[in-house]
C-alpha cells in the first residue's frame, strides 16, 4: 500500500456532557501517520469521546482538532473518505451476508463496482472469512461479526483507521493475526488503537497514549513508559502510572 | 428462595414499572370510555355486554403489547443469558407469566371500580349480577389472560418478538372480523377476544348466553394454555433449536404432560360443547336473507297416505329441570299398522336428547340413532311388530341443542328464568300420519315461577306444588307443541273479536301498563279483523315478548312474537333512544300481527317470477293500519319513503340494469348476490306495487275490500300471485311501478 | 457513490424480512376475501368495477397496508440496525442522501403491497368480468392511498428517531382503528372509509368530496414536510450505546 501522510493535531481539547460530565480536559496531542498508536485508559477516561471526536460523530466543547492544518470541522467529508472506523458498541445487518454487507459498506464508502469487489476479496481474506462469505451476517459467532466489523473498516485502504476495543471476542490467534494486520496496515496508514488489553498496545504499537479522567497522562513509546516507570513490563508500567507513581 | 418467593419478587417488580401502569391506564381508561359511549339494543346490552366487548378487544391489544414487551426484554437488554444461567428457564417464564396475569387481575379489579356502579346507576332496576360478571369477568378478564397466554407462548415459540406481535395481531383481528362472516358460520368457541354473545335482555335471565360464554371460555382457555405450554416447551436451551429444545425441556415429564392434558381438554371442550349440534347445512339463504325468517314446510300428503302406521295418540311427561339446564320425560305413543307387517318406525328428537329405554307392547325394544343430524334434530329408527294395534313407550331427556349449520346463536334453551324448546324438544316426533281424532295431551313441570306458552296448544290447566308448577295440554288431530317459558305477565283484552293475551316479562309490568302499546294492539288487531275478516281462531290470539337475543320477531300458530325491544320506552337507551310511537318497536309488532293474516291464516306462496310473497301484503297491510292511526305523515316517513327508496336502489343496482354480468359469476355467487336484493324486492318493492295495484282497483277502499274477498276465500290455504291477480282484476302491467 | 447498489440492498432487506412476506401475505389473503365478498355484490349494489366500490374495497385494506409500512419503518429502529448506524454514519455517504435512499426502499416495499393488492383487484375484474379499464380506478386509488402513507412513513420516522416507541404507537392507533371500524371525519380519515358515504346518504355519481381532497392535500404536504425533516434533522447517537469512556 502507498505510504500516506496525515497529521491530526488536537489543541487544548475539552468535552463536556449536558450535565457537566467533562469527558476530555484540555487534549494536546498529535498523531501522524504512519504511526500505529495505542489508546489506554480505565473505564470513564475518555478513550471513546476522543475516538467520537476524531470521526466527527461529536464536536468539541472547545478547543480544536486540526487534520492536515485545517480544522476537521471543515474537512469532515475528506475526513470519512478516508476513515475506517470500528466503534466498541456496533451492528451489522443481519439479513445480509457477508459479502453483501461488505459490498453495501463499500458503496457507502463511494467505491465503485469494481473496485468494491477487488477490495471486498482483499479484506474477507485479511480476516480469514473466506468460508463464510455466503453466510448470512445473523448466523456468525460474536468473533466473526467482530471480524465482520474489522473488514468493513479496512475497506478502500482508508488513510485513517480507528478501533475501540476491535479484539474483543476474538480468540488468542486471532488477536495475534490482527495485531500483525494492524501492524502492517500501520506502515503506510494511521492507525489508532483503543483498547483494554496491554499486550495489544506492548507487541504491536509504536506510540502509546495514557488517558485518565479526561487527561493524557502519558503519551510515548511504550518502552519509554517502561524506562520512566523503571518495571519489568508494560503493564506494570501502567499500573504505576495510574496509581501516581514515579516508579514501581 | 423458592418459588413462591420469586413470584412474589417477580410481580412486585412488574408492578412496580411504568411501563406496566401505563398499560394499566391505558386499558382502564379505554374501557371508561367505552362505557361512556356505548350502543346497544337493551340497557343491559348497551352499558355491560358491549362495552365489555369493545374494552376486550382493547385490552387484548394493549396486554399483548405489555406481554411481549416483558418477554422480549430479556433478549433486548442482553441479560437473558445472565438469568437464564441463575434460574430454571420454565420456572422463570412461568413465574413472568403468572405476574402478567396478576396485573390483568389488578386492571380488571380498576375497571370495575367504575364499570360496576356505572352499570348499577344506568340499568337500575334491570341490573343482572350474573351478566356483569359474565360480560367483564368472563368476557373482558377472559380475553386479557388469553393474550397473555397466546402472546407469550407465541413468542416462545416463534422466538422474534416481531413475528409474534403480528401473528397475535391476526388472531385479534380474526375474531373481531368473524362476527360479520355470517356466511361461513364460524364456530362460537372461536371467537376468543369479545365472543359472540350479543344483545344481553334486560327482562329475563341471560343463563343461556351466558351459558355460550362459559363454553366459549372452556375451549378458548385450554387452547391458549396449549399454545404457551408448546412455547415452554419449546424454550430454547443448550444452542438447540424448536425439535431439540422440546426434548430438552421434555425431560420433565410436568410440561410435556400438562401439554397433552390441556390439548385433550381443549379438543374434548370444543368436540363436546353441549350448546349446537353438528346438523347438516340446509339452503335456507332464500329464505333467510330475505328476511321472511318463514319457512314453507311442504309435507307430501301422497307419502304419507302410503305409510301403513298411523298415530292415534300421544301422552307426553316431561319434567325440566332448569338447574342442571336438561329435561326428561317419558311419551306413550298409540299407533295403528295396517299392514300386517313389521315396520320401521322413524322418530325425530332434539339432538341434545337421547332415549334411553324404549318398549313396544311392553317388550323392551331398541332405539338406533343415525349419524347424521338435520336442522337441530336427531332420527331414531325403532322396529315395530305386525300387532295391529301397537303402544310405544319410550323414555328420553338430556340437554336442549341448536342447530349448529343455521347460526350460532342459540335460540333453543333452558335456563331458570327463561326456556324455549321446540316441538321435538318437548317430545320425540314421530315420522308418521297424526288421524285426525289423535288425542294428545302432555304433561310439562315446570319451576313456579315459569309460565309456559305452548304453540299450537289448546287447553292448559294447572297442578302446582313443591316448588313446581305442572301445566297439562290436551288437544286433538295434533301431536306435539313447543313451549316458551318465563316469568310471564298477560294482559287479557278483546280485539279482533278475539281474546288477546299479551304475554310480556314481568319485570315489564309497570311500562306495559303505562305504553301506549296495547292500545296500538288493539286498534290494529281491530282494523285487520274489520278490514279482511276474523282470524280462524277459537282460543285466545297470543302476543308473546321474546329476549332481546331473538333479534325480531315471528309469527306461528296463534302466536305473534316480538323481542323486548320492539316494546322499549322513550329514554331507555343512550342516545336517541325509541318509543313504539317513533322507532321501528311498534312497526314490528304491528307487522308480526299482521302476519297472522297474511303468512298464518293464509300462506302467500312467492314464485320466480315475481316479488309476491306474505311480505310484500304484510307490510302493505301494515302501512294501511298506521297511516289510519298515526297519519299519513307516519306511514310515508316510515313505509313509502322507506319503499321507494328500495325501489330506486333496485332499479340502480349494477345487476338489475347489466344482469349479462351475473352469468359471469357462479351459480353461487349470483345466488348470494341476488339473495341480497330479493329482500329488497320482497319488502320494498311488492308494497309498491300493491300501493300502484290500489290505484289501478279504484282507490284504499276498493282495493281492501277484494283483498279481504281474497283472504276469506283463500283462508287456511295458499295464494298464489295468479290467485291475488285474479281476484283484484288486475293485470301484472297493471302494478307495473317502473 | 453507488446508491443502486445501497438501495438495492435496503429493498432486498425489507422484501426478503419474515415480518413483510407474512404481512404481504395476510394482505393478499384478506383482498381474496374481499374481493369474493363484498366487491362481488358491490357497494350499495353498485357495479364491483365502479369508483364506489373499487374505493370501499381499498379502504378495508388501507388498515393492513398502513400497518405494513408501520412495521417497516419499527425495523429501522431495531437496536441491531441502529447499531449499525454507529458504522454507517462513519463512511462519506451523506446522512440526508442515505435516510432518502431508506425511505425510498420503505416506499417501494409498501408500493409492492399496495400494487398488489390493486393487481389481484384488477385480475378479478378481468378474470371475471371482462373488464380492463383500470385508468379512472388507478387515479382514485393512487389519492385514497398515497397521502396516509406519506403522512404514515414521515410521521413514523420522525417520530421513530426521537424514540422508537412513537412508531408503535402510531401502529397502535391505526389498527385500533381499523379493528374498531372508528368513523373519522372526511378531512382526516386516513382509512378513506368516508369516501362511500356519499353513495349512502344518495348521492350516485362518484366523486370525492372538497373535505376528504382538503384532507389528503394536508396529509401530502405534512407528510412531504415530516419526510423532509426527518431526513434532514440532525440524528443524536443510538441511545443505550454512547456511554462517555
Amino acid at each position: 500500500m502507498e505510504l500516506i501522510f496525515l497529521k491530526i493535531e488536537l489543541k487544548n481539547l475539552h468535552k463536556t456532557y449536558k450535565g457537566g460530565k467533562a469527558a476530555l480536559k484540555g487534549l494536546n496531542l498529535t498523531l501522524a501517520s504512519p504511526s500505529l498508536i495505542g489508546l489506554v485508559g480505565p473505564n470513564g477516561a475518555g478513550k471513546s469521546t476522543l475516538m467520537k471526536l476524531l470521526t466527527a460523530n461529536l464536536l468539541p466543547s472547545t478547543g480544536e482538532i486540526l487534520m492536515d492544518g485545517l480544522p476537521l470541522a471543515h474537512k469532515e467529508k475528506e475526513l470519512k473518505a478516508g476513515l475506517g472506523y470500528l466503534p466498541q458498541e456496533f451492528g451489522l445487518l443481519e439479513d445480509l451476508t457477508t459479502a453483501q454487507f461488505l459490498d453495501y459498506m463499500a458503496a457507502l464508502k463511494g467505491m465503485d463496482a469494481n473496485s468494491a469487489r477487488a477490495e471486498i476479496d482483499r479484506v474477507i481474506g485479511l480476516t480469514h472469512l473466506q468460508d463464510k462469505r455466503k453466510a448470512k451476517i445473523r448466523t456468525l459467532s460474536g468473533g466473526q461479526k467482530q471480524r465482520v466489523g474489522i473488514a468493513q473498516a479496512l475497506l478502500g485502504a482508508p488513510n485513517l483507521l480507528i478501533f475501540d476495543e476491535p479484539t474483543v471476542g476474538l480468540d488468542p490467534a486471532e488477536r495475534v493475526a490482527f495485531r500483525s494486520l494492524f501492524t502492517d496496515t500501520a506502515k503506510s496508514r494511521l492507525v489508532i488503537l483503543s483498547t483494554h488489553i496491554i499486550e495489544d498496545v506492548q507487541s504491536a504499537c509504536d506510540h502509546l497514549i495514557v488517558l485518565n479522567h479526561g487527561e493524557v497522562l502519558y503519551t510515548g513509546t511504550p518502552d519509554g513508559l517502561i524506562r520512566e516507570k523503571n518495571t519489568a513490563s508494560l503493564e506494570k508500567a501502567y499500573m504505576a502510572l495510574m496509581n501516581g507513581r514515579a516508579c514501581a | 428462595m423458592n418459588f413462591l418467593m420469586k413470584l412474589r419478587r417477580e410481580i412486585g417488580r412488574l408492578l412496580r414499572e411504568r411501563a406496566t401502569w401505563l398499560f394499566i391506564a391505558f386499558t382502564v381508561a379505554g374501557a371508561v370510555w367505552f362505557c361512556l359511549n356505548s350502543n346497544g339494543t337493551t340497557a343491559t346490552d348497551a352499558y355491560v355486554l358491549t362495552t365489555a366487548k369493545n374494552s376486550a378487544v382493547l385490552g387484548a391489544l394493549l396486554f399483548t403489547l405489555l406481554t411481549l414487551i416483558q418477554f422480549h426484554r430479556d433478549y433486548k437488554n442482553n441479560t437473558d443469558t445472565i438469568i437464564l444461567t441463575c434460574t430454571d428457564p420454565l420456572g422463570h417464564q412461568l413465574r413472568r407469566t403468572l405476574a402478567l396475569l396478576c396485573a390483568a387481575v389488578v386492571t380488571t379489579l380498576l375497571v370495575s371500580l367504575f364499570a360496576l356502579p356505572y352499570a348499577l346507576i344506568q340499568t337500575g332496576s334491570y341490573f343482572q349480577l350474573s351478566a356483569f360478571a359474565a360480560a367483564w369477568y368472563l368476557v373482558f378478564f377472559g380475553a386479557l389472560v388469553l393474550s397473555i397466554l397466546l402472546a407469550s407462548g407465541l413468542y416462545m415459540l416463534l422466538r422474534r418478538v416481531e413475528a409474534a406481535f403480528i401473528a397475535m395481531m391476526g388472531l385479534i383481528t380474526l375474531s373481531v372480523l368473524l362476527e360479520s362472516m355470517y356466511a361461513l358460520n364460524p364456530s362460537y368457541q372461536l371467537f376468543w377476544v369479545q365472543t359472540n354473545a350479543a344483545a344481553f335482555s334486560d327482562l329475563v335471565n341471560n343463563q343461556i348466553l351466558i351459558d355460550l360464554i362459559v363454553y366459549n371460555r372452556l375451549f378458548c382457555v385450554p387452547a391458549a394454555a396449549a399454545v404457551w405450554l408448546l412455547g415452554l416447551c419449546c424454550q430454547r436451551r443448550y444452542g438447540r433449536g424448536i425439535a431439540g429444545s422440546f426434548r430438552g425441556n421434555a425431560r420433565r415429564i410436568w410440561p410435556p404432560a400438562l401439554l397433552a392434558a390441556v390439548i385433550i381438554c381443549a379438543a374434548l371442550s370444543y368436540a363436546c360443547e353441549p350448546l349446537f349440534d353438528n346438523s347438516v347445512a340446509m339452503d335456507y339463504g332464500i329464505d333467510y336473507e330475505s328476511g321472511t325468517g318463514m319457512i314453507m314446510i311442504v309435507s307430501s300428503d301422497e307419502e304419507e297416505e302410503d305409510m301403513a302406521v298411523t298415530l292415534t295418540g300421544k301422552t307426553v311427561d316431561l319434567s325440566v329441570d332448569t338447574q342442571r339446564r336438561t329435561a326428561a320425560g317419558t311419551a306413550v305413543y298409540t299407533l295403528q299398522n295396517t299392514s300386517g307387517e313389521p315396520q320401521d318406525l322413524t322418530l325425530t328428537m332434539n339432538s341434545g336428547y337421547t332415549i334411553q329405554s324404549a318398549s313396544v307392547n311392553g317388550r323392551a325394544v331398541q332405539a338406533t340413532r343415525d349419524r347424521e343430524e338435520v336442522s337441530g334434530s336427531a332420527t331414531w329408527h325403532i322396529a315395530l311388530p305386525a300387532d295391529e294395534t301397537i303402544r310405544l313407550s319410550l323414555s328420553y331427556g338430556g340437554r336442549i341443542q341448536n342447530d349448529g349449520s343455521l347460526s350460532q346463536t342459540p335460540v333453543y334453551g333452558i335456563s331458570d328464568g327463561y326456556l324455549w324448546l321446540p316441538p321435538d324438544g318437548v317430545s320425540p316426533n314421530a315420522e308418521v300420519p297424526v288421524a285426525e281424532d289423535c288425542d294428545f295431551s302432555a304433561r310439562l313441570t315446570l319451576d313456579e315461577s315459569l309460565i309456559p306458552d305452548f304453540a299450537d296448544a289448546n287447553t292448559q290447566t294447572v297442578d302446582t306444588g313443591d316448588g313446581k308448577t305442572t301445566w297439562v295440554i290436551k288437544g286433538t288431530g295434533y301431536a306435539g307443541t313447543g313451549v316458551i317459558a318465563a316469568e310471564y305477565r298477560t294482559k287479557t283484552f278483546q280485539a279482533g273479536g278475539l281474546t288477546v293475551q299479551l304475554k310480556y316479562f314481568a319485570k315489564q309490568t309497570a311500562e306495559i301498563e303505562s305504553m301506549d302499546a296495547v292500545n296500538v294492539i288493539q286498534a290494529a288487531l281491530d282494523y285487520f279483523t274489520d278490514t279482511y275478516g276474523a282470524l280462524p281462531y277459537d282460543n285466545a290470539l297470543t302476543i308473546l315478548e321474546l329476549p332481546a337475543s331473538f333479534s325480531g320477531g315471528f309469527a306461528a300458530g296463534n302466536t305473534s312474537a316480538m323481542d323486548e325491544t320492539c316494546f322499549a320506552a322513550a329514554g331507555y337507551l343512550p342516545g336517541e333512544g325509541s318509543t313504539p310511537d317513533e322507532g321501528s318497536g311498534i312497526d314490528t309488532i304491528v307487522h308480526e300481527l299482521a302476519h297472522q293474516w297474511w303468512g298464518l291464516a293464509t300462506y302467500p306462496l312467492s314464485d320466480d317470477a315475481s316479488w309476491w310473497s306474505a311480505e310484500g301484503i304484510t307490510c302493505y297491510s301494515t302501512y294501511c293500519f298506521m297511516k289510519e292511526y298515526f297519519g299519513e305523515a307516519y306511514a310515508n316517513a316510515h313505509f313509502t319513503d322507506v319503499w321507494q327508496d328500495g325501489w330506486e336502489t333496485y332499479q340502480n343496482a349494477f345487476y338489475v340494469q347489466h344482469p349479462e354480468y351475473l352469468s359471469k359469476l357462479s351459480d353461487d355467487d349470483a345466488s348470494r348476490v341476488m339473495a341480497a336484493l330479493h329482500s329488497i324486492g320482497l319488502y320494498d318493492i311488492m308494497p309498491l306495487q300493491l300501493l300502484e295495484a290500489e290505484e289501478a282497483a279504484g282507490g284504499q277502499e276498493t282495493f281492501q275490500s277484494k283483498l279481504a274477498d281474497l283472504y276469506q276465500y283463500n283462508l287456511c290455504y295458499y295464494i298464489t300471485y295468479e290467485d291475488f291477480l285474479f281476484m283484484t282484476e288486475l293485470t301484472e302491467e297493471a302494478l307495473n311501478i317502473a | 457513490m453507488r446508491k443502486g447498489t445501497i438501495f438495492k440492498y435496503e429493498i432486498k432487506q425489507l422484501l426478503c424480512s419474515r415480518e413483510y412476506l407474512l404481512l404481504l401475505a395476510a394482505v393478499i389473503a384478506y383482498c381474496v376475501l374481499l374481493l369474493r365478498s363484498s366487491v362481488m355484490v358491490g357497494a350499495l349494489y353498485t357495479a364491483p368495477f365502479s369508483q364506489w366500490t373499487f374505493c370501499d374495497y381499498l379502504s378495508s385494506v388501507m388498515v393492513l397496508l398502513l400497518a405494513l409500512l408501520l412495521v417497516l419503518c419499527a425495523r429501522q429502529f431495531t437496536p441491531a440496525r441502529r447499531g449499525a448506524m454507529a458504522i454507517i454514519g462513519a463512511t462519506p455517504m451523506p446522512a440526508p442522501v442515505f435516510r432518502a435512499i431508506q425511505y425510498g426502499a420503505i416506499a417501494c416495499a409498501f408500493g409492492v403491497a399496495a400494487t398488489a393488492s390493486a393487481l389481484v383487484c384488477f385480475g378479478f375484474y378481468a378474470l371475471v368480468f371482462d373488464y380492463t379499464a383500470f385508468g379512472g380506478l388507478i387515479a382514485s386509488g393512487l389519492l385514497l392511498v398515497l397521502p396516509p402513507a406519506l403522512l404514515a412513513l414521515g410521521a413514523a420516522m420522525l417520530l421513530g428517531s426521537k424514540k422508537p416507541a412513537f412508531v408503535y404507537a402510531l401502529l397502535a392507533a391505526v389498527l385500533i382503528i381499523g379493528v374498531f371500524g372508528v368513523s373519522l371525519p372526511a378531512w382526516i380519515d386516513v382509512i378513506g372509509g368516508s369516501v362511500t358515504q356519499p353513495l349512502y346518504e344518495g348521492v350516485h355519481t362518484f366523486a370525492f368530496t372538497p373535505g376528504f381532497i382538503a384532507g389528503r392535500i394536508a396529509f401530502t404536504m405534512a407528510g412531504i414536510t415530516c419526510i423532509v425533516l426527518s431526513v434532514r434533522l440532525p440524528r443524536s447517537n443510538p441511545p443505550g450505546k454512547a456511554k462517555p469512556a
